[in-house]
């Protein structure tokens, strides 16, 4: 068990390309989403036509848009088309109408962020206030799904280098080789999961690192519960691309299985909310490893669960470990005959 | 100290392979399995290893039945292909598979191992940049790491150039001598003429099996070669 770690580290160390990728490249792309998804300071220009003064007056001093008056005969949606501004509100016998050109999260909660603020201005009582026990609005998309994206990161990395490396060494007859020695079956396979666990770990952490003191997404819970979770995460990659190789005859086609194995992970991961999902979809969730793992996460740094709140996900990937290993042990057996 | 082959049937596909192969070999023999390609050689070598179930039949190894977990420190085995971690160092590779074997003082016995195969200057280079002869050797390093007293060698000499054939080829009478038995495939006639006895099989039957030098004597002028013909008449 330990040679089999030592030498999937050695083979790490030689090949420099792949160091990079496990440990860099994860929060290279955390950093490029925290950039793309990160808070926008954008500010909606609203045209406003043939609105009451009072109204005009109170939709100026919001400062999440900038307000011109309409001064152009155009349609209205024409006036949008030609670019002058992201959203035109006027006055109809049926009241208010605002057009804007397409659904766009940032410009629409621009706008009705102010209207809301200037109706609650010019009327106190109309006022509406949303509350939520955990974040807020104003969150950037990242801070909202962060915990996600360490998580399904870490998953997709590992299971590429845990599936690639196998198949390789399947094509290569050396996993044949190594089966045709003393060493018992569990010790090879806890051996490369310990191996690829090293750098899952070492990958977790930084993730972890950045996530909290960087790019400070909302972290209540205990650092360790997180990493702990992480690692399980990254256990289950490695069994899952073991398994994949076992029915795989080169690298490409273990490629062909990030469709059907990853992807669907991804989905049910947290991505899209599961629990308002129509068709009794969500049952599907509870047999995707990474559900539990995106739960378990989000329950830690959203919620600030302890260690009672978060068993529930732990055991569960727990359980999840202990299928992936014995399917695990029976695909390494078949090379050999005993 | 003996491997025992009995009645040993083998089926891929619908196809058989081998087809009631009997054969013994003794302490301090080398043994030649002769064949075309697809006779069924690295069928049998894999079948004796235990890398896969034979259909029928029974194979002992020192009195122990194969496949057996029990047998894999007694026998060494060199697969056709050579099976080596391309990106790892000679002696990465050797202290690996040692670790496997639990072999204590790993590293002296590697750097032995690889002192017998002339490896020892290039046993820090990374296995990629081999030429495909010290590959071959590499993997014969492997074979002999753990001192094993019966060995499985397929194709060993292919792609080595004749002197260095010629001192690996020592080796084996040297390991022969110290009572090791050793079977090795292959389709080159004058490796054949190396061994002590000769197990001719073609198209997955054992066609001969005798000493070489009594197969020499049934050819019409001494040209091994014949046999190949003999053996094709016969079926």
């Amino acid at each position: 068990m330990l040679s089999i770690m030592i030498r999937i580290i050695k083979q790490m160390f030689h090949d420099k390309r792949s160091l990079t990728m496990i440990v860099i490249v994860p929060v290279f792309l955390l950093t490029l989403l925290y950039l793309l998804l990160g808070k926008s300071s954008y500010i909606s220009l609203v045209a406003l036509d043939n609105l009451p003064t009072q109204i005009v007056s109170a939709l100026e001093n919001q400062s999440s848009i900038d307000v011109i008056i309409k001064d152009s005969d155009e349609g209205d949606e024409d006036y949008i088309k030609n670019g002058h501004v992201d959203a035109i509100m006027s006055q109809k016998a049926d009241g208010i109408h605002i057009t804007m050109l397409e659904p766009d999260s940032v410009k629409t909660n621009a706008v009705t962020k102010a209207i809301q603020a200037a109706q609650a201005s010019l009327n106190p009582q109309s006022s509406v206030n949303i509350n939520f026990i955990y974040g807020n609005t104003d969150e950037s998309t990242f801070n909202s799904i962060g915990y996600l994206l360490i998580g399904i990161l870490s998953f997709f990395i590992i299971f590429i280098f845990s599936g690639i490396s196998f198949v390789r060494e399947r094509t290569l007859g050396t996993v044949e080789r190594l089966m045709l020695t003393p060493i018992r079956t569990a010790s090879v396979v806890i051996g490369y999961i310990v191996g690829f666990g090293v750098f899952a770990f070492i990958q977790s952490m930084l993730l972890i690192i950045f996530a909290k003191f960087i790019f400070k997404i909302p972290f209540l819970g205990q650092w360790w519960l997180a990493a702990l979770i992480m690692l399980l995460i990254a256990f289950t990659a490695v069994m899952f691309g073991i398994l994949v190789s076992a029915v795989s005859k080169n690298e490409f086609q273990v490629m062909q299985f990030i469709p059907i194995v990853i992807v669907p992970q991804f989905f049910f991961a947290g991505l899209i909310p599961v629990d308002t999902l129509p068709y009794h979809l969500s049952y599907l969730s509870k047999v995707m490893p990474l559900y539990y793992g995106s739960m378990g996460l989000k329950g830690i740094l959203v919620y600030g669960d302890g260690f009672a709140e978060a068993s529930p996900y732990i055991v569960a990937l727990c359980v999840y470990i202990a299928i992936l290993f014995v399917a695990n042990i029976l695909a390494v057996k078949k090379y050999r005959a005993i | 100290m003996s491997i025992k082959v009995h009645e040993i049937s083998k089926t891929f596909d619908k196809k058989q392979v081998l087809n009631k192969i009997t054969f013994n070999v003794e302490s301090g023999e080398i043994v030649c399995l002769l064949g075309p390609s697809g006779a069924g050689k690295t069928t049998l070598i894999r079948l004796i290893i235990g890398a896969i179930k034979a259909d029928s039949g029974e194979i002992t190894i020192d009195d122990i039945k194969a496949p057996s977990i029990k047998l894999y420190n007694k026998v060494g085995f060199m697969p056709q292909n050579d099976a080596l971690y391309n990106d790892l160092t000679g002696l990465d590779n050797l202290l690996f598979f040692g670790g496997l074997y639990k072999i204590k003082n790993v590293r002296q016995r590697a750097m032995e191992v690889l002192n017998l195969l002339d490896l020892t200057d290039d046993k820090d280079k990374i296995v990629l940049n081999y030429s495909g002869g010290m590959k071959k050797r590499l993997s014969l390093a492997v074979a002999l790491l753990h001192n094993p007293r019966f060995l499985l060698l397929d194709e060993p000499t292919i792609g080595i150039d004749p002197i260095l054939r010629q001192t690996i080829w020592e080796q084996f009478y040297k390991l022969r001598d110290s009572g090791v038995c050793i079977i090795i495939s292959t389709h080159v006639m004058d490796e054949a003429v190396k061994c002590n006895r000769t197990a001719l099989i073609y198209n997955g039957s054992l066609i001969y099996n005798d000493t070489t030098a009594n197969l020499i004597a049934k050819t019409k002028d001494g040209n091994i070669e014949d046999l190949f013909f003999m053996a094709k008449e016969e079926q």
